[in-house]
């Protein structure tokens, strides 16, 4: 017997740093969520990975009851220190402002492929790489 | 303006876009360079059975990006920054138009508080946060808490078995062990039941804190004792309690099944709870080969709780 899903959010926080300020607050206190809660067992889990963006999905219930999974950084968090920047382009098509390999592309896809819906690493790489374009990133051989 | 705004307190702007699922990543990139403590929130829409079953990602509707900004003096510039980023997005994907919501901080603040009734369980327990009034029947037994800070609300089933059993066991003029005492619920609700005295073991310094200021709300420090720290490591292996309550989680009760065991007096019984029934095998069997013998179980939902008995 499952329980019936109230609200589906996933939230790319810092790891072992959650708060109940935004975005986490107004996020999960709309679905009755004890902020306080989540915030403590987030960082508990992440206090390890501190430095990363840990995104996190949770799954908010009826009774207000929750669960939620860790997930893989943003492939964006990844591109940004392969690519040894700070941030991504504002003009992503005229201005590049940095390169990553095709080897730090394939590095990457095989650690986001548990969290892609790509059915296999070459598709994985496809999708990081357009991650990379969108960000400004060049993607050389 | 803005100063009017900033005396007044607590202003977040809430920012969101629709995008494709292509674009989301992007899109919460360019938000989490300007957004409050780099947090973005992406919603992704789902479909469900009524019973919540085959809970699946919906990939017919676009996703939801949402940030906060604080209301400072980088605010319009923030925006204008997002929304040129998002004008670039564009031309890569489908990325809809930035709305914008006021998200004063009381709305959340306490928000989640009203999803926090006074809350009957079994006969006589009775949950009461610590922010709401409640007239006691003549026979209840009022549990004050305050949840915020650790587990154990009472309104989760790995609790609720735990009172439940607490209410049908004997408890009057007993010692106890709580272990993994979370926000003190058990431990409160036993010496609520008579209990002469629980030991409460927590490993987590956030839910110690928690757990004494309930306590403290419950007036009954004097006969619960707060010991910080591992099941594992703490808990003395010969101290004979008449009851165990361990509502913690599969891991650790497998993990710590001799020392709960052997802390129990030979006869006496324990209550496992925390338990997902895809690991209630490997949790029995743990416990059966520490000496314990299973006297029932109780399930709900995912959850299910043993009661055993140490053998004599």
């Amino acid at each position: 017997m499952a329980k019936k899903v109230r609200a589906y959010i996933k939230l790319q926080i810092p790891a072992g740093k959650a708060t109940p300020a935004p975005p986490i607050g107004p996020a999960l206190g709309q679905h009755g969520v004890a902020i306080m809660n989540f915030c403590k067992e987030y960082n508990e889990r992440t206090a390890h990975l501190a430095g990363q963006i840990i995104p996190v999905v949770i799954t908010v219930y009826e009774d207000r009851s929750f669960t939620f999974v860790t997930k893989t950084p943003p492939a964006a968090d990844l591109l940004r220190r392969a690519a040894g920047i700070e941030k991504g382009s504002g003009d992503v098509i005229r201005n590049k402002v940095g390169r990553v390999t095709r080897d730090q592309i394939r590095e990457i896809a095989e650690i986001k492929m548990p969290d892609l819906n790509a059915v296999d690493l070459e598709g994985a790489m496809k999708q990081i790489e357009g991650s990379a374009r969108s960000m400004g990133i060049e993607v050389v051989d | 303006m803005t100063d009017q705004e900033t005396t007044t307190g607590a202003g977040w702007l809430e920012v969101t876009v629709e995008a494709d699922a292509e674009s989301v990543e992007a899109v919460a990139d360019l938000f989490s360079r300007y957004a409050y403590n780099q947090g973005v929130v992406i919603e992704e829409p789902f479909v469900q059975q009524p019973d919540g079953e085959d809970l699946a990602v919906d990939p017919t509707r676009p996703v939801r990006v949402s940030a906060y900004l604080p209301r400072d003096e980088r605010l319009s510039d923030n925006l204008q920054r997002i929304a040129e980023g998002l004008w670039h997005l564009r031309q890569l994907g489908t990325v809809g138009e930035m709305q914008t919501a006021e998200r004063p901080e009381e709305d959340w603040a306490n928000a989640w508080k009203e999803h926090f009734q006074v809350t009957r369980i079994g006969r006589r327990f009775v949950i009461r946060p610590s922010w709401r009034e409640y007239t006691p029947e003549p026979d209840d037994l009022v549990i004050t808490l305050d949840p915020g800070m650790a587990f154990g609300t009472g309104l989760h089933p790995t609790t609720e078995f735990c009172l439940r059993w607490l209410e049908e066991l004997p408890v009057e003029g007993k010692t106890l062990l709580d272990a993994g005492a979370g926000s003190g619920i058990l431990s409160i609700a036993a010496i609520a039941r008579g209990a002469a005295h629980v030991d409460a073991v927590e490993i987590d310094p956030v839910a110690v804190k928690a757990l004494r200021h309930n306590l403290d709300l419950n007036q009954v420090t004097d006969r619960v004792h707060v010991i910080q720290g591992d099941v594992v490591e703490v808990v003395e292996p010969s101290a004979g309690y008449d009851l165990v309550l361990a509502n913690i989680i599969s891991n650790v009760l497998i993990r710590a099944a001799t020392t709960l065991a052997g802390a129990a007096r030979p006869g006496a019984p324990l209550v496992l709870s925390g338990v997902i029934t895809q690991r209630e095998a490997e949790v029995l069997s743990a416990f059966e080969a520490a000496g314990c013998t299973l006297q029932e179980r109780r399930v709900a939902g995912d959850w299910v709780s043993l009661l055993m008995t140490r053998e004599g």
